[in-house]
């Protein structure tokens, strides 16, 4: 993740903005190693909306848990799975904490293979991705040139084979760091914030109560309107609830 | 004489023998019988030992026995014993039966009793059922004759005709004549089938200061028990028949005769409440009640304990009241109700408060409302249903989040999200989501620019190196068409100065021609065209030699020309050959 992190500074470009991110974040696990987690989870949100790291919201996720807002903390242990599914931490605190939700729910339908190729994706890494994308498609301008220039047959060859070979490779990689990204970047899951949530069957405060969700429940989000969120549950069930209830993964 | 003492003697022997032999009587202790009433038989053995073998009691129904008996006394010397074996029966049909003979083996062989009669008669269950003596008892010899109604039991019911769930109450009185009187078992009050029942046994039944007159006849009367009655279902539901054992005697009497007594027989109409005003959650409450909700304390912490009272009052059929339903929060852990009764069933009915206790632990800080709870009920009086409200309460479950997750041991509830009502669902509109970007590589110009360039790159060089080779390929094309236009100028001038005689100017303007033919030809820079680079780009390119030959001879010739050019072939010799040497070329190239 070190990597990411290094990454995405010098691709903000800004050394100055690194050496705040820095410093919020030792100011942030300062104040938790002190146990003043309002004061942790301060520094730690400013720097988290500068940048983007699993292990900044796995710090965040237990300044939350800490503190004892259940629905925050398993938000940010999601975003930070999210970012780095196989970090065995994350899983293990996202664990503990879903274990103290009150809902009972289903976990989400998704395919084996689907999960899977998501794992692979974030696996590598969407910015690891980029950077291969690129590499590809140097080394396959570099396969058309030889095939172009070259006078032998052979070689002319070789460059063709390259050229198409490091094509496809690059357009490949390309995908794949797109996908990875909208993995990350669609918030098409939301965790509910608030101790106790009415879902009601329409935008409307006067409509009908459909069904009781608690903090730290994990819901599809299918649609935002105005100050609502129209949310889904693995069994089906659909309904309508304040926006400020629930927050997007 | 003889004959006739002898005829005495023997008559009598056989009598003595009679007398001492076995003999089997069959008896009943009441004939007629109502219908559907039990009744004793006694089958007798008399002398001797021997096993009885009843009959066959086809026409009527066993209800007990056989109990059986043995008796032996010493009479003047001479031993007797006796054997019994008695049966209750009850008659199923109205008419006249006949009970076959029993039979007993003794000692002496088999003997039969004689077959007994008995009428059945229809039962007048009103009339209080009088005790008799059983004849074949040993108590009746002893006892002074027990007369007719003169002990009477009695049940009566406050009411006849009750709707389900209505209490009612039972007197059971005893009425007497006799000078002495034992009542012997007073324990058990009938179970009536069909009816929840409260039984009140008088422990020690005294005889009321007065008396009570029937039929002409003045009795000492007792109260003996009081049973409430809630009917369970609907229908004409018959009371059972109340039997009391007792023991009676006159004043002057030794021994006292020893009776069962039964009572009349009362039949109660039970109907059913209308369904008309009937609410879903109705739970059967029949009465005028009243419902009082309260909890304490209202405010308090997370995991702590409420304690939740459901007090129904009133008069009706209390003890038969279930919970009702409490509509609670999810977050609201709830435990068995503990009841607690304070009911009287003094006054013709059953009056008092029936309390539910609930133990309720919040799990889940908030603020909550348990809202009325409604209580219906039947109003017999008034023939219609009722309802009562509880109060709403208001309870602050005040707490910190971590206390529900955070350490210490506590329950955690998994429950499945209940779903509380269902609509339709909400219209869509078509509504797009589009991402905001963030600060990503992937994605970002950097990334495209990254992927492109290369391609863009090797773009421009192909680009560069086809236009390069163009431009090559071009000039020396250009040129070469641009050769013939070249030397067709030069040989033009070259013609001019032939025809105006100027035949040093025609030399060196035809010498012009063909080396700059020469050079815009073989793409040589016209610095550097002589003989030898002109003959080595012409032989590259493949002209013959005769050809490059002739095109020496016509150049050294121009050069001599030029010094002496009298002795050189004519001009237009030389302009006809250099013409034909530069078409031959063109055409060749």
């Amino acid at each position: 993740m070190r990597v990411l992190f290094t990454l995405l500074i010098s691709v903000i470009g800004s050394l100055t903005l690194a050496q705040e991110v820095e410093s919020l974040i030792e100011a942030g696990n300062q104040a938790y190693e002190a146990a003043d987690y309002a004061m942790a989870i301060d520094k730690y949100d400013q720097a988290d909306s500068l940048v983007q790291s699993a292990d900044l919201d796995l710090n965040l996720g237990n300044a939350y848990y800490k503190s004892g807002a259940l629905g925050k903390a398993i938000l940010h242990y999601e975003r930070a799975y999210k970012l780095s599914p196989m970090d065995e931490d994350i899983q293990h605190n996202l664990t503990l904490a879903r274990n103290l939700t009150l809902d009972k729910l289903e976990e989400s339908s998704s395919s084996g293979f689907t999960l899977w190729w998501r794992g692979v994706l974030l696996k590598i890494g969407m910015d690891q991705l980029a950077w291969w994308s690129i590499i590809a498609a140097v080394l396959s301008a570099l396969g058309w040139v030889l095939f172009r220039l070259s006078a032998s047959r052979a070689r002319r060859q070789l460059g063709f084979a390259l050229g198409s070979l490091f094509l496809i490779a690059t357009v490949l990689t390309a995908w794949m760091s797109l996908s990875a990204r909208s993995v990350i970047t669609t918030q098409d899951e939301g965790i509910i914030l608030t101790s106790r949530v009415e879902v009601l069957s329409a935008p409307d405060e006067g409509s009908t109560e459909l069904f009781v969700l608690h903090e730290g429940s994990k819901v599809t989000l299918v649609e935002e309107r105005g100050s609502w969120t129209s949310i889904a549950l693995p069994n089906g069930n659909k309904g309508w609830l304040k926006s400020a209830e629930v927050e997007g993964i | 004489m003889a004959r006739a003492l002898s005829i005495v003697c023997f008559l009598f022997s056989l009598l003595i023998s009679l007398a001492q032999e076995s003999t089997l009587t069959m008896s009943v202790n009441k004939n007629p019988v109502p219908v559907g009433e039990r009744f004793k038989l006694t089958i007798t053995l008399q002398g001797g030992k021997g096993n009885i073998i009843p009959p066959d009691f086809k026409d009527f129904t066993i209800f007990a026995g056989p109990s059986r008996s043995t008796q032996t006394s010493w009479v003047n010397g001479v031993v007797s014993s006796e054997v019994s074996h008695s049966y209750f029966l009850i008659a199923e049909k109205i008419g006249s039966f006949e009970i076959s003979s029993a039979s007993a083996q003794t000692e002496s062989g088999t003997i039969q009793s004689k077959p007994l009669k008995i009428e059945v008669v229809k039962n007048d269950g009103a009339s209080a059922q009088q005790g008799t003596s059983s004849s074949g008892s040993q108590y009746q010899k002893q006892g002074s004759g027990g007369g007719t109604g003169d002990c009477i039991v009695r049940m009566y019911a406050n009411k006849s005709s009750v709707v389900v769930g209505e209490p009612l109450v039972v007197t059971y009185m005893l009425y007497n004549r006799y000078a002495r009187f034992d009542l012997e078992q007073h324990e058990q009050l009938p179970q009536h089938s069909g009816f929840w029942k409260d039984d009140k046994l008088v422990e020690s039944p005294q005889w009321a200061q007065e008396l009570e007159r029937i039929d002409g006849k003045d009795y000492r009367k007792a109260h003996l028990a009081t049973q409430v009655l809630i009917p369970q279902r609907a229908g004409e539901l018959k009371l059972d028949q109340y039997t009391a054992q007792v023991a009676v005697g006159n004043r002057m009497s030794f021994f006292m005769n020893r009776m069962e007594l039964k009572s009349n027989v009362l039949t109660i109409n039970v109907t059913r409440p209308p369904s008309q005003g009937k609410s879903a959650n109705y739970s059967g409450a029949v009465g005028d009640l009243d419902i009082k909700v309260s909890a304490s304390p209202t405010e308090l912490e997370v995991n702590e304990a409420i304690t939740l009272t459901v007090k129904i009052s009133g008069q009706g059929n209390l003890a038969l009241i279930n919970p009702i339903d409490l509509d609670l929060p999810e977050e609201f852990e709830v435990y068995d109700p503990k009841i607690k009764d304070k009911i009287s069933t003094a006054g013709g009915g059953m009056s008092g408060s029936r309390s539910f206790e609930y133990l309720i632990i919040p799990r889940y800080p908030g603020e909550y409302t348990l809202p009325q709870s409604e209580l219906q009920f039947y109003d017999y009086t008034k023939k219609k249903y009722r309802s009562a409200y509880g109060e709403e309460i208001s309870i602050s479950v005040q707490g910190d989040e971590s206390m529900v997750k955070g350490g210490g041991p506590q329950v955690i509830r998994k429950e499945g999200v209940s779903e509380l009502a269902s609509d339709i669902r909400h219209i869509r509109s078509e509504v797009e989501i589009d991402h905001k970007e963030g600060q990503y590589f992937t994605g970002s110009w950097q990334h495209w620019t990254g992927v492109l360039s290369p391609f863009l790159l090797l773009g421009l060089f192909l680009v560069y190196r086809g236009k390069q080779d163009e431009l090559q390929s071009d000039v020396a094309g250009m040129r070469r068409r641009k050769a013939g236009k070249v030397a067709a100028k030069h040989l033009k001038s070259a013609k001019t100065h032939l025809d105006s005689g100027d035949k040093s100017s025609f030399y060196a303007s035809l010498y012009q021609a063909m080396n700059d033919y020469a050079s815009q030809k073989f793409t040589i820079p016209l610095s550097e065209v002589n003989k030898e680079s002109v003959q080595q780009a012409m032989t590259q390119a493949g002209l013959d030699e005769s050809t490059i030959a002739s095109w020496r001879k016509v150049l050294l010739d121009c050069e001599m020309a030029a010094y002496a050019p009298s002795a050189i072939r004519g001009p237009q010799e030389l302009y006809d050959q250099v013409e034909g040497l530069i078409s031959d070329i063109e055409k060749k190239l």
